[in-house]
């Protein structure tokens, strides 16, 4: 019992984790075209710097669960975590605008550095990420229900 | 028990539609029959099976709250996952059945030895 609830966590550690994927790429094509920050300068595209979650100890369901077979350790199975959310610093684009309130003296205006096309696809990845993560947290209420219908009868 | 047990089951034929609507019913439906828990301890004094099920009692007890206090913090509009919440009332859900399920084999066993000739 206490192995699939682990799992569950373990499932719920990915969709938190492609959940904050998704808001920052959600926050980089918001973005795409802002050419003022707090700082200074455009708008950098944020990327999500992910890591597997290092053993800790999850909420057992019962007490009275099935002791886990050893041999492999429980802990290397936490999931996963957003280590942080990094700046990409490299430039954006710098368009001839002169007009534009943001423009240098040469009449250059930086553009954020975000490609909404990478954004899509890693929305896109995100997404699909999210799903697989459900369809194992399917799998495994699936599991669990099958077994409790042993000697059901 | 069994009558909140079928109702329970016919709330829970439509979980793939509305899986937080039903869990959130089955709670409700739950929520007379948790005085089970303490009172089934209550009268703990013998065997070991009865003692693990009041503890999985207990677990369900726990899962419960976990998942009433999710949905409680989602309906606040506090910051928390959606999916959380649909996983510890899945959670939830799974344990009353697990319990559902105990407790039939005890009923089950008792009858079986009511049933026996002296």
């Amino acid at each position: 019992m206490e192995n699939l609830l682990r799992v569950l966590q373990v499932a719920a550690s990915g969709l938190s984790t492609q959940r904050m994927r998704l808001n920052v790429v959600a926050n980089n094509i918001a973005n795409a075209n802002t050419t003022r920050t707090e700082g200074e300068g455009a708008y950098r595209r944020r990327q999500v710097v992910v890591r597997a979650k290092e053993g800790t100890s999850l909420p057992r369901l019962f007490d009275v669960g099935i002791v886990g077979g050893e041999g492999m350790p429980e802990s290397s199975l936490s999931g996963v975590e957003v280590a942080r959310i990094v700046v990409d610093d490299r430039p954006g684009p710098r368009v001839y605008e002169p007009d534009h309130p943001d423009a240098d003296e040469e009449g250059y205006v930086e553009y954020p550095n975000v490609d909404v096309v990478t954004e899509m696809t890693d929305m896109l990845s995100a997404t699909r990420s999210y799903q697989a993560n459900v369809t194992v947290i399917d799998a495994i209420k699936q599991t669990l229900l099958k077994a409790l219908e042993i000697g059901r009868s | 028990m069994s009558k909140e047990y079928e109702k329970n089951e016919g709330v829970m034929d439509v979980e793939r539609i509305s899986s937080l609507l039903g869990s959130l019913r089955s709670q409700q439906t739950l929520s007379p029959g948790q005085p089970e828990g303490p009172r089934s301890r209550d009268a703990t004094g013998g065997s070991s099976s009865e003692s693990a099920f009041v503890q999985v009692l207990d677990g369900l007890t726990k899962a419960q709250e976990d998942a009433d206090r999710a949905i409680e913090l989602l309906v606040k509009g506090e910051p928390v996952d959606l999916h959380q919440v649909m996983i510890s009332a899945e959670t939830a859900d799974i344990a009353f059945r697990l319990a559902v399920q105990l407790r039939n084999k005890l009923v089950r066993a008792y009858e079986e030895i009511m049933r026996m000739q002296v």
